[in-house]
C-alpha cells in the first residue's frame, strides 16, 4: 500500500511540476525562447503573495488572484520590453538575457526577503486530508494543485483551440512573417503568450508557496524540474507537460520511498533514461491545439 | 485609381532588387508583373505588402500614402497578400486559416459562407490540416484566406508556381469572379500566356527595372519576350 501512496502522491505533486512546465512550454512552442528565469518569476509570485496577504488585509484567494494577474501584466510588459528586443538580436541573446534576469531576480529578493525560507500555511486546508486508508490519504492542498493545474491546462487549451485570440497565437507560433500579411502585431500576441505563461507560473509558485517553502534561489531548482517536463512530455506540447510533471512527480516520491536520498535523484534518471529512449519526448508537437 | 506606387527602390542590403519603378491600379482591374526569376517581382510585392522596406518613393492607397505603415496597418488599411509558396499555418485546419484572415475591423463581401461558395470543395474539407491539402487546393485558401480580410488590393505572388495547368486554369477562372466583387488585383507571374489572359494591363520587370508596360493586346510575343528576357533592343511601347 505504501507504493500506491507513493504514486498518488507523485501524481498529485505532478500537477505542480505541470504548472511550472506549461509556461515554459508555451513560451517556446510561440516564440521560440527558452526562459531560464521562469523558476525565479514562480518565486516572485510566491513572495508578492507573502508580502501582500498581511499588508492587504484581504482572504487569500483574493490575494491570489491579484498576484495571477499583476504576473500577466508583468509578464506581457517583460515580453515587450525585455524579451522583444532580445528576440530580434539574435538566437542565443533571449537565453542570456534570461539568465541574467534570473540573478537580478535573485539579488533582489535575497535583499528584500533575506535568505530564510518563507511558506504560506492556510490552516487545516494545507495539512488536512482525505484518509482513503492507513497508509493512503488525498491532502486537500495536493488534490488542489492537481485540479488547478489541469483546469490552467483545459483552459489554454480551449483558449487555444476555440478561440480567435488562440488560433493566431498558434498561427504566430507557426509563421510570424505570414501572420503580418492577416493584419496581425506578433509583438503584441508574444505579449499576449507570455502573459499566459507568466500566469501559470504565479499559479506554481502560489502553489509551492503552499506546498513546501520557497526561497530567493529556490527557482533554478524548480526550472530544471520545469524543463525536464517539458523535455519528457514534449517540446512545445502542452498536455505532454502534465505527462511530464507527472513522470518526475511519481520518480520524486517513489524514490523517496526507497530510501531519503533517491528523492532528488530519481526524476533525473528517468528524465535521462526517458532521453535515451524517446529523445523527442511523448508528444512532440510545436503549440498544441 | 486604387493602387499607385510612385518610384519605389526596394534593396536586399547593397543589392537593389526594385529600382525606381512606378505602376498604377484602377480600381477593379488586374495588374499582371510579369518577369524571369530575380526580376524583382517578388521583392515589389513584399514592398507594396508592409513585408520588406523601401529605400526610397512612395505607395499610395486610394491617394492616402502608406509607404511607411507596417504590414498589419496596410491589411487593415485594405492589402492582402497571397504570398509565394502560400505559408498557410500549417498546425491550423483549413477552416481555422481561413478564419484567421479575418480581420476584425473591415467589413465587406467576404465571409466564410461566400468563401464557401466560391469554393464548394472546402466546407468538405475543412476540418483537414491545412498542410495535408494538395498545391492547388493550399493556394486556393490562401487565396481565401487574404479574401478573408476583405481587401481592396489583393496582391498574389506566383500564382501558377509548381501547379498543374488544370489547377491553374481552375485558379485563374476564380480570379474572374473576384473582379466582379470590385476587388483591385496585382499579379506577379512567370507564366505570360495565363497573365495576359486575366489582366487588363501588364508590366514586365528585368533586373527590377520596368522594360514594357501597357495592355497585353499592345504587344507582339517578340515585344513581351524582349522585354522579358532583355535579349532585343526596345522597340515601341516598351520602356527602353
Amino acid at each position: 500500500m505504501i507504493w500506491a501512496d507513493s504514486v498518488i502522491q507523485g501524481i498529485f505533486l505532478g500537477g505542480l511540476l505541470a504548472l511550472f512546465a506549461a509556461g515554459l512550454s508555451l513560451l517556446y512552442g510561440v516564440m521560440g525562447v527558452l526562459n531560464l528565469a521562469h523558476g525565479d518569476i514562480a518565486v516572485v509570485a510566491g513572495y508578492l503573495a507573502v508580502a501582500l496577504i498581511p499588508a492587504l488585509h484581504l482572504p487569500p484567494l483574493v490575494v491570489f488572484l491579484i498576484v495571477v494577474a499583476a504576473m500577466m501584466v508583468g509578464g506581457y510588459l517583460v515580453q515587450r520590453l525585455i524579451f522583444q528586443p532580445s528576440l530580434e538580436s539574435s538566437h542565443l541573446t533571449p537565453l542570456l538575457v534570461t539568465l541574467g534576469m534570473s540573478v537580478v531576480i535573485e539579488n533582489l529578493l535575497l535583499e528584500l526577503f533575506s535568505a530564510n525560507g518563507h511558506s504560506l500555511a492556510l490552516g487545516a486546508f494545507s495539512v488536512g486530508s482525505v484518509v482513503v486508508s492507513s497508509q493512503i490519504s488525498l491532502g486537500y492542498l495536493s488534490m488542489t494543485i492537481l485540479g488547478v493545474a489541469v483546469l490552467a491546462l483545459v483552459l489554454i487549451q480551449l483558449g487555444l483551440s476555440k478561440t480567435r485570440m488562440g488560433r493566431i497565437i498558434r498561427a504566430v507560433a507557426d509563421d510570424r512573417e505570414a501572420a503580418q500579411l492577416i493584419g496581425v502585431n506578433y509583438r503584441h500576441i508574444f505579449g499576449v503568450a507570455a502573459a499566459v505563461a507568466f500566469g501559470t507560473v504565479a499559479l506554481a509558485g502560489l502553489s509551492l508557496t503552499m506546498y513546501s517553502q520557497i526561497s530567493p534561489t529556490a527557482g533554478p531548482n524548480y526550472l530544471i524540474y520545469g524543463f525536464e517536463a517539458v523535455v519528457i512530455g514534449g517540446l512545445g506540447s502542452l498536455w505532454g507537460t502534465l505527462v511530464g510533471g507527472i513522470v518526475l512527480g511519481v520518480a520524486v516520491t517513489v524514490g523517496l520511498t526507497l530510501s531519503p536520498n533517491y528523492g532528488a535523484l530519481a526524476p533525473h534518471l528517468v528524465f535521462l533514461a526517458v532521453l535515451a529512449v524517446r529523445p523527442q519526448g511523448f508528444f512532440p508537437r510545436r503549440v498544441t491545439a | 485609381m486604387a493602387l499607385q506606387v510612385d518610384a519605389l527602390t526596394v534593396k536586399h542590403g547593397q543589392l537593389t532588387a526594385v529600382s525606381e519603378v512606378s505602376l498604377e491600379v484602377t480600381r477593379g482591374t488586374i495588374l499582371a508583373v510579369i518577369g524571369a526569376n530575380g526580376a524583382g517581382k517578388s521583392s515589389l510585392l513584399g514592398a507594396i505588402a508592409g513585408l520588406l522596406p523601401s529605400s526610397q518613393g512612395r505607395i499610395l492607397l486610394d491617394d492616402e500614402d502608406i509607404t511607411r505603415l507596417p504590414c498589419p496597418k496596410r491589411v487593415q488599411r485594405g492589402i492582402s497578400l497571397v504570398p509565394e509558396g502560400r505559408r498557410l499555418f500549417s498546425s491550423l485546419t483549413v477552416e481555422e486559416n481561413i478564419l484567421a484572415g479575418g480581420y476584425p475591423g473591415r467589413k465587406g463581401p467576404w465571409d466564410l459562407p461566400r468563401i464557401y461558395d466560391m469554393f464548394p470543395w472546402m466546407p468538405g474539407r475543412r476540418r483537414q490540416s491545412a498542410r495535408q491539402l494538395s498545391g492547388g487546393e493550399q493556394h486556393a485558401v490562401a487565396i481565401a484566406r487574404a479574401l478573408m480580410a476583405n481587401p481592396q488590393v489583393l496582391l498574389i505572388d506566383e500564382l501558377s508556381l509548381g501547379l498543374a495547368p488544370i489547377v491553374v486554369r481552375e485558379i485563374y477562372s476564380s480570379l474572374k469572379q473576384l473582379l466582379v466583387s470590385g476587388l483591385t488585383i496585382v499579379l506577379v507571374e512567370q507564366d505570360v500566356a495565363q497573365a495576359c489572359s486575366v489582366a487588363s494591363r501588364i508590366q514586365c520587370l528585368l533586373e527590377g527595372r520596368v522594360t514594357l508596360l501597357g495592355e497585353p493586346q499592345q504587344f507582339s510575343p517578340g515585344e513581351i519576350e524582349s522585354a522579358y528576357f532583355g535579349v532585343k533592343t526596345a522597340t515601341a511601347g516598351v520602356v527602353a
